[in-house]
């Protein structure tokens, strides 16, 4: 309902209508977002029971459509209030990674960073929490809806604020099976598969929820997503690999914030949205904006798998597919097979069929490797 | 002053040219010689030998005069001007009977104006020769004389006739050309006698025999006077000119000072005259965008209607019409003001020391008054815009004991709309109307009602798939009585309710409709007490209740698979008792004292949640619920509102004024947004959300120059405001089942500085103002904060903000009217930069309204042009011509971002980017 009249208030704040005949939008560039913004990003947490990943990045003006700028060469530690010292390495530009380790939940932990310019940061002191296992993570179909429900608790009551990350992935096809590949400049039968895929999301949604409330720890069928039982998720096979962690407070609180300052980019006329950094600061200069909220505690995960036929049988032309309205077509005289955007279907009584990459090319959205866990 | 110019040419004619006068007749006797150091007697002596003038003089009061001169061929006057130069001695000379008269100060007159009997020349008053005397009046018999000048002195009657009572009797008839002037006052003021002339224009007057002044005023007679001298009955006919009539309207002014005198500071009272004067963005006048026009008074939008007040929030202003209160006082998105300019009186709005009788919101009061219909004539008047159409008709009820008004407008812009060669405007549609009726009797001399209804409707489709509707009902019923002289008192019932609804058919699975309600109903009753010539009481009571339905979401059609949400009632009550004391302490020091004690209860039934306490509410702060029974009390509140204020005069036309206006409000706004948008809504105080509470401290310095034409004034105010509803970031206001989670109280500060030159009459009118304000928020509590819990910018803040609202009138058909306008940028909250983080973009913001919009500054200009005044027509009209935003500037109403591939790029949207011309068609019959 809010995302619907915000967007509505979008619509109307422009007042739109009658007031087209005057109204004329010019670009707006303060000067301060042309400033070169530069600020420390950290991304990542304190592995209680694994390796720590962090990557470190800078953030870019607004304006910018590069990717942002790894920080490299940076010295990171991860440090316990008895002083003990964990290196981080860096395994590629702007990544780092501590070797697999064992943390004690009698502790409390931080990051500490030197940037390879000698500036030293240093992220808040928190304790470990430990996550409970997922006691269950199943689906149910509601309303034509997928729901995917979990289910967990803590017997010592001491979790309390939960989060999850989802990484969702699924087989598809294209829309026609190539039996023609161009190779060695001419066309031939395929070799490389390009009609089976496997397309893998990680959805940026932030989805946490808390039994500060509750008498028990404990989360009973939370529905942590809701899909459609049209996508193409779910036409041939549909795995979705749940990641839950256990928050402090503070922690839950960012998360919230980050979640709503996502949701509407800030205009005049909507939700005002908050400054948020995180817990890392510049030692010399806490003023410093550095963005980013490391926490430390375990993993939990669990893996989930939908087949087609665990769902109601549907016709193949019922799935919302990017597909849909892709064509085949007859090979006109002189077709340069070698274009990337050409791809050669079959040779038909009628005569050569083609389509587009994008309809044939199964690669272009995901990868035909099929995964380990498939 | 002009009346002093006759007599002073009366005198100085007598003095200096009386013997050019009289020249004709006879050559003037001119005296030559040596009259050095003589006695005044001697000299006398000598020119009495020399010609035939003789002297007339007391020897005693010119024994000291001793004369120094030496004529050669002059004439009398000449040396005797020569002589007299000096001394407070003056002369006059009779040329017809060679006299001369020397008297103290004063000269004597010696003759009548010329042409009063024929040329003959006539004796003073009193002169001490009677041989010349009464020789003037007509006899009896003959037709009478006419008095027809100012400059003549006319006689009448013998001395012998006069009777022995003492008494004369003057009678005669007044008349304007040939007509009689019929009760026109005939009279003479010392001693006090007149009357008044009877249906043939005559009169009579028993007057002493003497000199007077006689004063002829009256209906349609240009005021004059006639000099008289009675010496005895005799008819006197006066010929007076006719008045000429004026085609401008007689306006009785009774607060031209009030800027000075009054106590009221921080009030501004608009009259539609003027209101319909300054240019508007549809050529219709607007009286909510003239009152954003004031100092102190900033506009959220450039389209909006909103509007802060000192500092206050858009919810912080109540706004009534004829006493009913309208939480909706805009037509679409607030391009319009959601009254009728033809069925509106005044607009008055108190930004500071608020009256007693006046509470429920913390900023300002904007009272707005329905114009009374007509007592004599049923008419009408109206007016044909580019958008808009209005029609009123008044008249007389119960033979002028009464009178109506009802009055109409609508739009016809869904027409426009799908004019516009746009799909997505064809398939939007946006429409209003406002109906608005006021009927005024007088039951006797002592009580009078007055009935008004409002109603306002708004229903406006986006590209086709949400249907927006708003209302505004309105009513109140206002019975006055006069008790006594010292004592009157009111009594006003009102009901207003307003109301939203969306329809969205986007999805026919998720169709749904949302309604929103709120309704109050009240009964005030209020008194006015003159207790003493220094003290004047005011004091009353009233109640409120509210009724709010907070939200109701059902499905819309069969197809629909949404479920029903209904968020529980709200219900309470919001009382006052008050008294104010004015209390002139001297004439120039005058204080009034008031204290109006407030309280609020929110009434079952309702479930209330409980959270633990100590932390910030939240859904995991809950810990139950509490169900409270119908008429049961769940919180309340109250507390005094000091309302004080003093007045010095520094002079006539200087003072000094000081108040201190404390105010409570138990009801407010939830907008997620700072423009007044049509899914604002209302929410009652309750166990978790307090009353908001205002302070206010203000000073001012008042000035009126040129007999009151224009006014100055400096004010300066302080204010601190508590607990007003600030959200947490995201927060959900709609259908929100705990609201008070997603809220947060705020604290607030203003401080300001207004100037402000005004003029409201003449050729040039309107006002000039220059305002300097800051308005600043706090969100510091144990749990939640914004900027680090520091005080920052609220919306509102603009600090600089110049007006000029002006107006020429060329000639009675033709004026024209200039607006200028500029503002500082309002704050606004900025995305500094982007980083990747959780799998996501994401944006990092500034401070909270850390930032500004470019500066606003815009120029209208209108003219207006009267048909012509022929008094026999059969519509008097008039065309305005006005063009909105002259220069062209593109001021921002709306700055947003936009994420496009990556990159979140800033725009500035202008609604009004270019000049707008309009014509608007008014009419009245």
């Amino acid at each position: 309902m809010r995302r619907f009249l915000a967007s509505v208030l979008r619509w109307s704040a422009p007042g739109g209508l009658l007031l087209a005949l005057a109204a004329c939008v010019d670009p707006y560039m303060p000067p301060v977002l042309d400033a070169n913004a530069n600020y420390l990003v950290v991304d990542g947490f304190l592995n209680g029971n694994g390796r720590t990943r962090i990557s470190l990045t800078r953030t870019t003006n607004t304006a910018a459509t590069s990717a942002p700028p790894p920080e490299r060469g940076a010295r990171l530690t991860l440090v316990d209030d008895a002083g003990t010292r964990y290196p981080l390495t860096e395994t590629s530009p702007g990544r780092y990674r501590s070797d697999s380790l064992l943390l004690s939940p009698a502790r409390q932990y931080q990051l500490r960073l030197t940037t390879s310019a000698g500036v030293a940061y240093a992220s808040d002191l928190v304790p470990l929490k430990i996550t409970p296992a997922i006691d269950q993570c199943r689906w149910r179909l509601a309303n034509n809806q997928v729901q995917l429900l979990l289910s967990t608790h803590d017997a010592t009551q001491a979790s309390r604020y939960y989060r999850w990350g989802f990484v969702e992935t699924w087989e598809f096809q294209s829309a026609f099976e190539s039996e023609l590949e161009y190779r060695g400049g001419r066309l031939d039968y395929r070799i490389t598969p390009i009609y089976t895929c496997w397309r893998t999301e990680r959805p940026s949604a932030i989805r946490q929820a808390s039994t500060a409330q509750l008498s028990q720890d404990a989360i009973t069928d939370l529905q942590l997503l809701s899909l459609g039982s049209r996508t193409e998720r779910f036409k041939i096979r549909y795995s979705a690999l749940v990641s839950q962690y256990t928050e402090t407070p503070a922690e839950f609180a960012y998360y919230e914030l980050l979640r709503k300052n996502t949701e509407a980019v800030g205009g005049v006329n909507d939700p005002l949205p908050t400054q948020l950094s995180g817990n890392v600061h510049r030692l010399d200069n806490p003023a410093e904006p550095v963005l980013g909220f490391v926490s430390a505690h375990t993993v939990q995960q669990q893996r989930l798998f939908i087949n087609r036929q665990d769902l109601p049988l549907l016709n193949n032309l019922a799935y919302d597919t990017p597909y849909r309205d892709c064509t085949l077509s007859k090979a006109v005289a002189g077709l340069d097979f070698s274009r990337p955007d050409i791809v050669a279907i079959r040779q038909d009584t009628a005569g050569l069929l083609v389509s587009s990459a994008a309809c044939a090319d199964c690669r272009l959205r995901g990868t035909n490797v099929k995964p380990s866990f498939w | 002053m002009p009346r002093l110019y006759p007599f002073t040419w009366l005198l100085a004619g007598l003095l200096a040219s009386s013997a050019p006068a009289w020249a004709q007749q006879a050559p003037a006797p001119t005296l030559s010689g040596d009259f050095r150091n003589l006695r005044f007697e001697e000299f006398a002596r000598r020119v009495e030998a020399q010609t035939p003038y003789r002297f007339y003089f007391q020897p005693a009061m010119l024994d000291s005069v001793t004369v120094h001169v030496q004529p050669s061929g002059l004439p009398l006057v000449a040396v005797l001007r020569q002589v007299f130069e000096h001394s407070p001695l003056r002369y006059a000379v009779d040329e017809a009977t060679n006299r001369v008269f020397i008297t103290y100060e004063y000269p004597l007159q010696t003759q009548l104006p010329s042409g009063l009997f024929g040329d003959e020349p006539a004796g003073g008053s009193a002169p001490p020769d009677p041989a010349n005397g009464a020789t003037a009046g007509p006899a009896p018999g003959q037709p009478a004389q006419v008095g027809t000048s100012e400059f003549r002195l006319y006689e009448v009657g013998r001395q012998q006739g006069l009777p022995a009572t003492g008494r004369a009797t003057l009678a005669g008839v007044v008349r304007v050309g040939k007509e009689p002037a019929v009760g026109v006052a005939v009279f003479v003021e010392s001693p006090n006698i007149g009357t008044a002339t009877d249906k043939q224009g005559a009169y009579s007057l028993s007057l002493p025999a003497g000199r007077y002044n006689l004063t002829i005023r009256g209906l349609g007679v240009r005021t004059t006077r006639r000099q008289i001298s009675v010496r005895g009955s005799g008819r006197l006919d006066l010929e007076v000119l006719p008045a000429a009539t004026s085609l401008r309207e007689v306006v009785v002014k009774g607060d031209k000072q009030s800027n000075v005198r009054g106590m009221q500071m921080g009030v501004q009272k608009l009259d539609i005259k003027l209101i319909k004067q300054v240019p508007t963005v549809f050529g219709e006048a607007d009286l909510l965008r003239v009152v954003t026009a004031l100092p102190g008074v900033k506009t959220i939008g450039e389209g909006s209607t909103g509007f802060s007040v000192r500092g206050g929030g858009t919810d912080q202003n109540l706004v009534l019409f004829n006493g009913a209160t309208i939480y909706n006082p805009a037509h679409l998105f607030g391009f319009f003001s959601a009254f009728n300019p033809d069925a509106v009186q005044s607009v008055e709005l108190y930004k500071s020391a608020i009256p007693v009788r006046y509470g429920g919101r913390l900023a300002s009061v904007l009272e707005i008054e329905g114009r009374e219909g007509s007592r004599q004539k049923f008419g009408g008047s109206g007016g044909i815009g580019l958008l808009t159409s209005r029609l009123a008709l008044e008249g007389p009820l119960g033979g002028g004991k009464g009178a109506f008004l009802v009055s109409g407008r609508t739009s016809y812009s869904d027409w426009l709309l799908h004019q516009v060669p746009s799909p997505a405007l064809q398939n939007s549609a946006a429409s209003f109307y406002d109906l608005s009726a006021y009927l005024t009797y007088d039951l006797g001399p002592n009580n009078s009602l007055a009935a008004t209804g409002y109603l306002s409707h708004d229903r406006f489709r986006l590209a086709s798939d949400t249907i927006y509707e708003y209302r505004n009902t309105a009513a109140s019923l206002r019975w006055k009585h006069t008790f006594s002289p010292k004592l009157a008192g009111s009594l006003t019932g009102t009901y207003s309710r307003y109301g939203f609804n969306l329809k969205t058919t986007r999805n026919e699975f998720a169709a749904s409709t949302f309604d929103y309600e709120i309704s109050q109903a009240s009964l005030q009753a209020n008194g006015s007490y003159l207790l003493h010539a220094k003290h004047t009481l005011d004091f009353g009571a009233s109640s409120l209740l509210y009724n709010t339905a907070p939200g109701n979401q059902q499905p819309l059609g069969d197809k629909s698979l949404l479920l029903p949400t209904l968020i529980q009632h709200e219900r309470a009550v919001e009382s006052a008792v008050y008294a104010a004391d004015r209390f002139d302490i001297s004439p120039r020091l005058a204080v009034v004292l008031g204290l109006r004690y407030s309280f609020f209860q929110a009434l079952g039934p309702r479930q209330v949640t409980e959270y633990l306490p100590g932390l910030s509410r939240s859904q995991s702060t809950a810990t139950g619920t509490t169900d409270y029974a119908g008429g049961q009390v769940l919180a309340s509140y109250g507390g005094p509102e000091w309302r004080l204020s003093a007045k010095y005069e520094l002079t006539a036309n200087s003072s000094v004024k000081a108040s201190y206006t404390r105010t409570r409000q138990y009801i407010h706004q939830l907008t997620n947004t700072t423009v007044v948008s049509p899914t604002d809504s209302w929410k009652l105080s309750d166990k978790y959300i307090r009353p908001q509470v205002g302070d206010q401290y203000a000073l001012g310095y008042y000035h009126n120059f040129k007999q009151n034409t224009v006014e100055f004034s400096v004010e300066g105010y302080y204010k601190r405001i508590h607990d007003f509803l600030d959200y947490k970031s995201g927060a959900v206001l709609l259908l929100n089942p705990n609201l008070e989670t997603d809220v947060v109280n705020a604290e607030g500060r203003a401080y300001g500085v207004e100037v402000l030159l005004r003029k409201n009459v003449g050729k040039i009118n309107g006002w000039l103002s220059y305002t300097y304000a800051r308005s600043l928020v706090q969100v510091n509590t144990p749990t939640d904060v914004v900027n680090g819990g520091s005080w920052y910018p609220s919306n509102y803040d603009k600090p600089h903000d110049v007006t000029l609202v002006g107006n020429y009138r060329f000639s009675r058909r033709f004026n024209a009217a200039l607006n200028f306008n500029y503002s500082t940028g309002r704050p606004i909250t900025l995305p500094l930069a982007k980083y990747y983080i959780d799998n996501a973009y994401r944006v990092y913001y500034s401070d909270r309204n850390a930032y500004r919009v470019p500066d606003y500054y815009r120029v209208d200009l209108a003219v207006n042009f009267e048909g012509n005044h022929k008094i026999k027509k059969l519509a008097h009209s008039s065309w305005t011509l006005a063009v909105y935003n002259l220069t062209g500037r593109r001021n921002p109403y709306s700055v947003y971002f936009q994420s496009q591939g990556g990159q979140i790029k800033g725009y500035q949207l202008s609604i009004f980017g270019q000049p707008i011309p309009t014509i608007t068609y008014n009419f009245k019959f």
